[in-house]
């Protein structure tokens, strides 16, 4: 069977083209993707960041963020069956090492190693942004109806968010900063929130509408650092004490050391966000004297099932940060979206089986509307069509960097140089 | 091979088997220690849910690897490995939380699960193909009689762990068999202030001083063993009672005797149908966490084996008979009838 899917030849090449559908072995099962959302590791893979390492070899498709529907079953699966829809765990792990078995399985430590059974899809093993993918049976979670595919696309990384706050092991009544707006910064406030959290106060700029979209989804205070100190802001907000737990969601060393200073004698701070291999220089003495715990945060293990529920529940509003849709055919254009920021999207996902003349891009209003198909195509008004027309074959990334300076440039150096360091 | 076979319940035949060869995700062990349990009474009266005739036992056993399954990474031929013996589906959420022991697909041998010895054959036998992920390899001091107590140290540094033991807080141990001396030296490695040991036959408890136990309680000839137990505690009990006696008494005597705002972790009484009978008002007034605890989930033998491997927890006094396997009916009398003070009896199927 012959499937679309957006196959990477090399890196900044990516092409929409007709390939082979995956075979699913007998505890697999074949999934018909529906929407998949691209993610800043998407971007350096395709940018070859992480050379030699995510992707080994191409062609190679990327995606990690995906969900859709069971369309066949594997003779050994249990538990599931064809026209559940689902999304997945992306990481397989080895169950047999000391962290799988503490229940630690984000740490496995065949992790990595050829051989180990160990695998992880979208960055070594075939990804999702593809008509169809094959999955392990015991990586999947069943989604509920009323939570569209769009929404459930989220879950992985509102997942790492669960992950986070149970690390900074945040407490019903306190006061929390999540540093850096981006989808992470997005669902973690919210997710701390659902734990109990009393006040939680959202830093970034005001370049984009994120900080705003903050403050929609129940921000207690937001704060623009371009204009105003969010060191001295947040202790001003908290009485001069500090926060109980930071949730450092930006990958930069700014962040970090607004973290360090801004959390409370005793208090947490959980890195989310990765800077690649830059030296983050940092005073140590506020750490030892008041007893601060830096903790890491990766990936999100026994964290789905709780946070699909949240999503069904609406505990955890998914619907306004999966505000840009488009269809497979202009996954570069999406790609350069993402890249430049420009458009003030939280996440581009991309509707694998959307109709080629279907939305482009749609406003979030549209987004929040429904889930529908026709309903989005037909509401143009928010989003505008972009000039150059199908994204569908092309050189992704090669034009960037006409922004020299602006933050999200900035930042993509940053990363490209370190994450290049780290291979 | 040869192996112990139970065809039916209350029988067994030292019999005649091929010997299995390993999936791809097993290993196949030549089996070298392997002792009697308590539970393995229950499972030759087939009164253990889980367990299907015929059936080979052996649940607590370590030997070397002969040979591994095409996807086993972490073990080799000729590792010296000791077996754990709850293997969950592993992808259950209780699994992923590395709460195999409470594996939602207990029993089904389909999804991967195989509780060793119980409802899959286990190590009384020359042989036996185990999932890999229930070996531990062993640390080199270890000879394979302390491997064979891999599940065991196990069970009672969970149990301690349960309880969240701090150093220097004050103990009391219930239940002074195999599992109650691991615990009590086990509370000691982990930095135990006093520790008390309670039961009721004299000899155990004196070999329970000898392994780290402050002071021994009779409960059998003590009038008051409560007030007695909390009396060495200045009157107020002990911050942490574990128990692995396996009676409705003992369990409610934890409860009595342990200090407000304390600890109790119930391990032994594991039997269906147990009930507890104990004034409430000690828990919900005493400010008490009440802990269950089953088995040794969370890879938690592999710290054990090193506690041993230290010296710091003994298991070579527990052994008190050796047997080869065509002997398994008279170790299984010494072990039944505490012949001698029997507290382990070893079997060495592939010789000593």
């Amino acid at each position: 069977m012959k499937m679309n899917a957006a196959v990477l030849h090399a890196y900044h090449d990516m092409r929409v083209e007709q390939v082979e559908a995956p075979a699913y072995a007998e505890d697999e099962v074949l999934i018909r993707v529906r929407a998949c959302g691209l993610c800043g590791t998407d971007l350096h893979i395709v940018d070859g960041a992480f050379a030699g390492r995510w992707p080994r070899a191409f062609p190679f498709i990327i995606g990690h963020e995906w969900a859709g529907e069971i369309v066949a079953v594997g003779s050994q699966v249990k538990g599931f069956k064809v026209g559940d829809r689902v999304v997945g765990e992306n990481h397989l792990p080895c169950r047999t090492c000391r962290m799988c078995k503490e229940g630690r399985y984000n740490l496995c430590e065949a992790a990595g190693k050829p051989g180990s059974g160990h695998r992880h899809f979208g960055h070594v093993d075939q990804g999702a942004l593809a008509e169809y993918a094959a999955r392990p049976a015991s990586l999947l979670y069943a989604i509920p109806e009323h939570v569209s595919f769009e929404e459930a696309s989220i879950i992985n990384q509102a997942a790492i968010a669960l992950h986070g706050c149970r690390r900074a092991r945040i407490q019903p009544g306190d006061a929390v900063a999540v540093l850096g707006p981006g989808l992470m910064g997005l669902l973690s406030m919210q997710m701390a929130f659902v734990m109990g959290a009393s006040r939680v106060i959202v830093t970034g700029t005001s370049r984009t509408k994120r900080l705003q979209l903050a403050k929609e989804l129940g921000a207690s205070e937001t704060i623009d650092v371009l204009k105003e100190d969010p060191i001295a802001r947040i202790r001003e907000l908290t009485g001069g004490r500090g926060v109980d737990a930071v949730l450092e969601c930006a990958g930069t060393p700014e962040a970090l050391r607004t973290g360090l200073e801004v959390v409370r004698r005793g208090g947490t701070i959980a890195l989310t966000g990765l800077m690649g291999k830059q030296e983050v220089s940092i005073g140590t003495d506020r750490m030892v004297l008041d007893e601060i715990d830096v903790v890491g945060v990766r990936s999100g293990p026994n964290c789905f099932q709780p946070v699909i529920d949240m999503v069904a529940s609406g505990r955890l509003n998914a619907r306004p940060l999966v505000d840009h849709v488009f269809p497979l055919d202009e996954v570069v254009l999406a790609l350069e979206d993402f890249r430049d920021r420009k458009s003030g999207a939280v996440r581009e996902i991309i509707q694998i089986w959307a109709r080629r003349r279907g939305s482009r891009r749609v406003s979030r209003a549209a987004a929040r509307g429904g889930t529908n198909d026709e309903e989005r195509a037909s509401d143009r008004s928010g989003g505008g069509h972009r000039a150059g027309g199908r994204g569908g074959r092309g050189r992704v990334g090669a034009a960037a960097g006409t922004q020299a300076g602006g933050p999200a440039e900035l930042l993509r150096e940053h990363l490209r140089d370190h994450l290049r360091g780290g291979g | 091979m040869q192996a112990i076979v139970y065809p039916q319940p209350n029988e067994f035949r030292l019999q005649d088997l091929p010997v299995p060869s390993p999936g791809p995700d097993q290993v196949l062990i030549r089996v070298r220690s392997t002792t009697i349990c308590a539970t393995d009474f229950k499972i030759f009266a087939g009164q253990f849910p889980g367990t299907k005739f015929p059936h080979i036992p052996g649940h607590e056993w370590s030997g070397e690897v002969v040979e591994v399954g095409s996807r086993v990474a972490h073990v080799k031929p000729g590792d010296r490995v000791g077996v754990e013996v709850h293997v969950g589906c592993g992808a259950c959420p209780p699994c992923l939380n590395g709460l195999y022991t409470l594996c939602e697909h207990y029993g089904d041998v389909s999804r991967g699960h195989a509780h060793i010895g119980f409802t899959v054959p286990g190590g009384m036998a020359e042989c036996c193909a185990v999932p890999a992920r229930a070996v531990h390899r062993l640390p080199d001091p270890l000879d394979f009689d302390e491997g064979a107590f891999t599940d065991n140290i196990g069970v009672a540094l969970y149990a301690v762990e349960r309880g969240g033991l701090r150093a220097g807080e004050g103990v009391a141990v219930l239940g002074p068999g195999a599992f109650g001396l691991l615990a009590v030296q086990v509370a000691r490695a982990l930095g135990a202030g006093r520790i008390v040991l309670v039961g009721t036959r004299q000899e155990r408890l004196r070999l329970g001083r000898e392994l780290g136990a402050d002071e021994v309680v009779n409960a059998a000839m003590a009038a008051d063993p409560v007030a007695e137990v909390k009396g060495l505690f200045e009157g107020k009990g002990p911050q942490l009672v574990v128990e692995f006696a396996g009676t409705e008494a003992a369990a409610a005597e934890a409860i009595q005797m342990a200090r407000r705002g304390g600890r109790v972790v119930l391990a032994g009484a594991t039997a269906p149908g147990r009930t507890l009978q104990v004034d409430l008002s000690l828990i919900v007034r005493g400010h008490l966490d009440v802990h269950g605890s089953l088995a040794n989930p969370k890879a938690v033998s592999a710290r054990g084996l090193e506690l041993i491997s230290r010296g710091v927890v003994k298991v070579k006094p527990l052994i008190t008979h050796h047997f080869p396997l065509e002997a398994f009916g008279r170790a299984w009398e010494a072990f039944r009838t505490r012949e001698g003070g029997a507290y382990r009896v070893m079997l060495h199927p592939a010789g000593t």
